[in-house]
C-alpha cells in the first residue's frame, strides 16, 4: 500500500468500473437488488447478473453508490472501531499542540487531509488518507480511509480515543513518543484489558456487565456473542509450547452465536460452563430517558487469548420515525457516536477496575 | 363515470405539472383495462384475471437504449396511515402482472398506439401520492418491508416507483423550471443531458432529449440549455441529496462533472439542490471545491472554473392534488 501522489482521494468510477465491480462474486444478489431499490427500481432476481450490472452501470451514480459497492467489495473500510487509552503525564498542553501541529505538516505534505480542532482543552485530529493497491481492479485500487484521534482532558492527563487500525494507532503512539521526548517526562499509559484476569467467569462478566449495567442505558437484546477458549499451553523445559498430546485432540477455539436473546441461550451456558469466555458482543441498547432510538453496539478484544486491544463501535442506529422504531439501520451521526463512545469507554474502565479487585479476592 | 373522469383529470394534471417538464408524453387514453394474456395470473380469490388496469401510459425515448420506453402507470393516492407494506405489496404484485401481460399483449400495443416498427420497452410505474401530505416516514423503509426480492417477477421485467417525497421533489423541480424560465435565466427550450459513457453512447440529437425515469430517481438530473434573456448557455443540475452530505461526497460530484467534460466546456454551471439546507450545502460545496482544486494542484484558470459554479437550493412547494379523491385507486 502506498500513499497517492495526486488527484482526489477517491476517483469517479466509470460505468465500466461499476460494471466490472458488480460482476464480481463478492457482490451478492441482495446488494444488487438493494442498489436498484434505492433508485426506486424493482428488478427480477432471475434477470442475469450481467444484464443487471450493465443496467446499473448506465445510471448516474454518486458517492453513496460508490461507497456502498466499494464497501461490499471490501475496498473502503467501513467505519472503524474505536479504541481508548488513558494517559497520565502530559502536563504541558503546548507539547501536545506542537506535536499535533508537526503531524499535520508532515501528513499534509503527503497529500492527506488533516484537521485539528480544539475545544477548550480537548483536541481532535481527523485524518483523511488513502492508500493505493495497483494489484486490484480499477474501482478498488484507491482505498480512502478516515481516522480520528481525540485527546479528551481528564484530571490526570488525557483520554485518547482513536480509530482501531494499525495506521492510526501507529500515529497515536508516534505522537505520544514525540510528546515524551519534548517534555522529558515519562507518560503513563493504561488501556482496557483483562490480561491480568485469568478467570473465564470474570472475563465473561466484563461483557455481561458492559451490556446490562451501562449507566443511563438499558440493554434491549444481545444479537451476537463470540466465545473463546484457548488451546491449552503446557510448560515443557521451562518454555511455553503446545502440549503435543493435545495437538491430536479436537479443540474448538472460537464459537460465534447470532440470533435473538443469545445471552440467555442454553448453548452459551453450556460453553461458559466449559471455560469458554466471551471476547466479542453485539447488542442493542437505548437510553433510559430518551425518544427510544435503538443503538447497535459492538465491543471486542482484538486479542482474545490475552483480552487486550479493547475496541468498540456504534455500528448503527434504529431511529424513531413517527413514534415507531425504524426497521432500517442507519449510519450514526457523530454526536451519537460521541455519546456511546463516552458511555462504553467510561463504563469499561470502571468494570475493569472492579474486576481487578474481584480477581484479588 | 365520475371515477374515470377523476383519474383522467389527475393524470392530465400530473402530466402537465410534473412530467411535461421532463419532456415525457402521456397517451390520451386513461383509466382503461386490457385483457390478461397469462392464465397463471390469478386474483386474490384465486380466480383467473380477466384483465389488468392501467391509469395512464407515459413514454419517452431513452437516449442510451435508443428505444421508446412506455411506463404503464398505476396512480395511487393514500393517506399516510394507509401507506403500509401490505398495501404496497398488493400494488406491486398487480402492476407486475400488468407489465408481464402488457409486454406480450397486442391489445395493449393497439390501445396505446405503439409503433411496432421501432424498438420499444414496456415497464411499470407505481405512483404513490399522499394526499393528506403528512407522510414523514422513509418511503424506502415501507418498500423494503415488502421484500420485493421474494416476489415472483419474470426475468427482464422492470418496475419503477415514486413515493410521496419523490413526487414532492419532482413537483418542486417542475415549479423551479417554470420560475427560472419566468425570470429569464432559462430558455423555453432545454434538453436533458446524457454524456457518452465508456460502454454506452448517447443516440439521437443532443437537443430535445427527455429525462429518463432513472435520472428522476438518481442523484442528479442534468439539463443543458442555450442562452436565455438573462443567462448565458450552460448546464443546470438538480442535485438530489441522498444520505449525509459531506465535502467528500461533493468532491466526488465535482469529479463526475469533470469526467463528463462539463468543467472544460466554458459554459455556465448551476447546481440547484433539492432537500438540502442552503447554508450548509454552500459551505460544504466551498470546502469540496477547495479540496478538489488543491488535490489536482489547479492553476488559477481552472480554479476559476470551479469557483464559477453557482449553487443554490430549490424553494419547496406543496402540490395541490387534493382529489376529492374518489377517483384515485386506494
Amino acid at each position: 500500500m502506498k500513499n497517492r501522489s495526486q488527484g482526489p482521494s477517491l476517483y469517479f468510477a466509470t460505468d465500466k468500473n461499476i460494471f466490472d465491480a458488480l460482476n464480481q462474486r463478492k457482490i451478492d444478489n441482495d446488494t444488487i437488488m438493494r442498489l436498484f431499490e434505492e433508485r426506486n427500481i424493482v428488478v427480477s432476481q432471475k434477470t442475469p447478473r450481467e444484464d443487471l450490472a450493465r443496467y446499473f452501470a448506465r445510471l448516474t451514480h454518486d458517492f453513496e453508490d460508490h461507497r456502498r459497492i466499494a464497501a461490499r467489495l471490501g475496498i473502503v473500510a467501513r467505519r472503524e472501531k474505536i479504541t481508548a487509552m488513558e494517559v497520565a503525564g502530559i502536563n504541558e498542553s503546548d507539547a501536545l499542540t506542537l506535536a499535533v501541529s508537526k503531524l499535520k505538516d508532515e501528513h499534509e505534505s503527503l497529500g492527506d487531509v488533516v484537521q485539528v480542532t480544539r475545544e477548550g482543552e480537548n483536541v481532535t485530529v481527523t485524518l483523511e488518507y488513502s492508500t493505493v493497491d495497483y494489484s486490484r481492479t480499477e474501482m478498488s485500487q484507491v482505498q480512502r480511509r478516515d481516522g480520528i484521534i481525540e485527546f479528551i482532558k481528564t484530571d490526570d492527563g488525557y483520554t485518547i480515543r482513536s480509530s482501531q487500525n494499525e495506521h492510526i494507532v501507529g500515529i497515536r503512539d508516534g505522537l505520544l513518543e514525540r510528546i515524551e521526548k519534548a517534555t522529558n517526562e515519562p507518560i503513563k499509559k493504561s488501556v482496557v484489558s483483562l490480561v491480568e484476569i485469568g478467570s473465564a467467569t470474570l472475563r465473561s462478566k466484563f461483557f455481561y456487565d458492559l451490556m446490562n449495567e451501562m449507566p443511563d442505558f438499558k440493554c434491549i437484546d444481545v444479537l451476537t456473542i463470540y466465545v473463546y477458549k484457548p488451546k491449552p499451553i503446557m510448560e515443557l523445559d521451562g518454555a511455553d509450547s503446545v502440549d503435543s498430546s493435545a495437538e491430536h485432540e479436537t479443540h474448538v477455539e472460537k464459537v460465534s452465536m447470532r440470533g435473538v436473546g443469545v445471552s440467555d441461550s442454553e448453548m452459551l451456558q453450556v460453553l461458559t460452563a466449559d471455560d469458554y469466555y466471551i471476547t466479542k458482543v453485539v447488542w442493542t441498547t437505548s437510553k433510559v430517558l430518551s425518544t427510544g432510538a435503538v443503538y447497535e453496539v459492538e465491543a471486542a478484544f482484538e486479542d482474545p487469548r490475552e483480552c487486550t486491544g479493547f475496541s468498540f463501535i456504534l455500528s448503527g442506529v434504529y431511529a424513531v420515525e413517527g413514534g415507531i422504531v425504524s426497521t432500517r439501520k442507519r449510519t450514526p451521526h457523530s454526536a451519537e457516536v460521541d455519546v456511546i463512545s463516552k458511555a462504553v469507554d467510561m463504563h469499561s474502565r470502571s468494570l475493569v477496575a472492579k474486576l481487578r479487585e474481584a480477581a484479588k479476592e | 363515470m365520475a371515477e374515470t373522469k377523476n383519474i383522467a383529470d389527475i393524470a392530465e394534471r400530473i402530466s402537465a405539472e410534473i412530467f411535461r417538464h421532463f419532456h415525457w408524453q402521456a397517451h390520451p387514453k386513461h383509466d382503461d383495462n386490457f385483457p390478461c394474456v397469462n392464465p397463471a395470473h390469478k386474483s386474490s380469490s384465486g380466480a383467473s384475471k380477466g384483465s389488468h388496469p392501467g391509469d395512464v401510459v407515459f413514454y419517452y425515448i431513452d437516449p442510451y437504449l435508443q428505444k421508446r420506453v412506455y411506463l404503464h402507470t398505476d396512480l395511487k393516492s393514500y393517506t399516510e396511515a394507509s401507506i403500509t407494506p401490505s398495501r404496497l405489496k398488493d400494488a406491486f404484485q398487480s402492476l407486475c402482472m400488468s407489465i408481464e401481460c402488457a409486454k406480450q399483449s397486442k391489445h395493449w400495443r393497439q390501445k396505446y398506439s405503439v409503433d411496432t416498427s421501432t424498438a420499444h420497452e414496456v415497464r411499470g410505474l407505481l405512483f404513490v401520492h399522499n394526499y393528506t401530505k403528512g407522510y414523514e416516514k422513509n418511503f424506502h423503509d415501507a418498500v423494503a418491508q415488502v421484500k420485493l426480492q421474494k416476489m415472483p417477477i419474470e426475468p427482464g421485467t422492470l418496475l419503477h416507483f415514486l413515493g410521496p417525497h419523490d413526487i414532492r421533489r419532482l413537483y418542486n423541480v417542475g415549479n423551479d423550471l417554470i420560475r427560472l424560465k419566468h425570470d429569464g435565466v432559462l430558455p423555453d427550450e432545454y434538453t436533458f443531458y446524457y454524456p457518452d459513457l465508456v460502454m454506452f453512447r448517447r443516440h439521437g440529437d443532443v437537443w430535445g432529449q427527455a429525462a429518463t425515469i432513472e435520472s428522476l430517481t438518481g442523484p442528479y438530473i442534468i439539463i443543458k440549455h442555450g442562452a436565455a434573456k438573462k443567462s448565458e448557455a450552460g448546464y443546470l443540475i438538480y442535485f438530489n441529496q441522498r444520505g449525509e452530505l459531506s465535502p467528500q461526497s461533493l468532491e466526488y460530484f465535482i469529479d463526475s462533472l469533470s469526467r463528463y467534460q462539463m468543467l472544460e466546456s466554458g459554459e455556465k454551471i448551476r447546481v440547484r439542490c433539492t432537500g438540502a439546507d442552503d447554508e450548509d450545502m454552500r459551505s460544504k460545496f466551498e470546502t469540496a471545491k477547495q479540496r478538489y482544486a488543491k488535490a489536482w494542484s489547479f492553476e488559477s484558470s481552472r480554479t476559476a472554473v470551479l469557483n464559477a459554479i453557482e449553487i443554490s437550493t430549490v424553494v419547496g412547494m406543496v402540490d395541490t392534488y387534493n382529489p376529492g379523491t374518489t377517483g384515485w385507486r386506494e
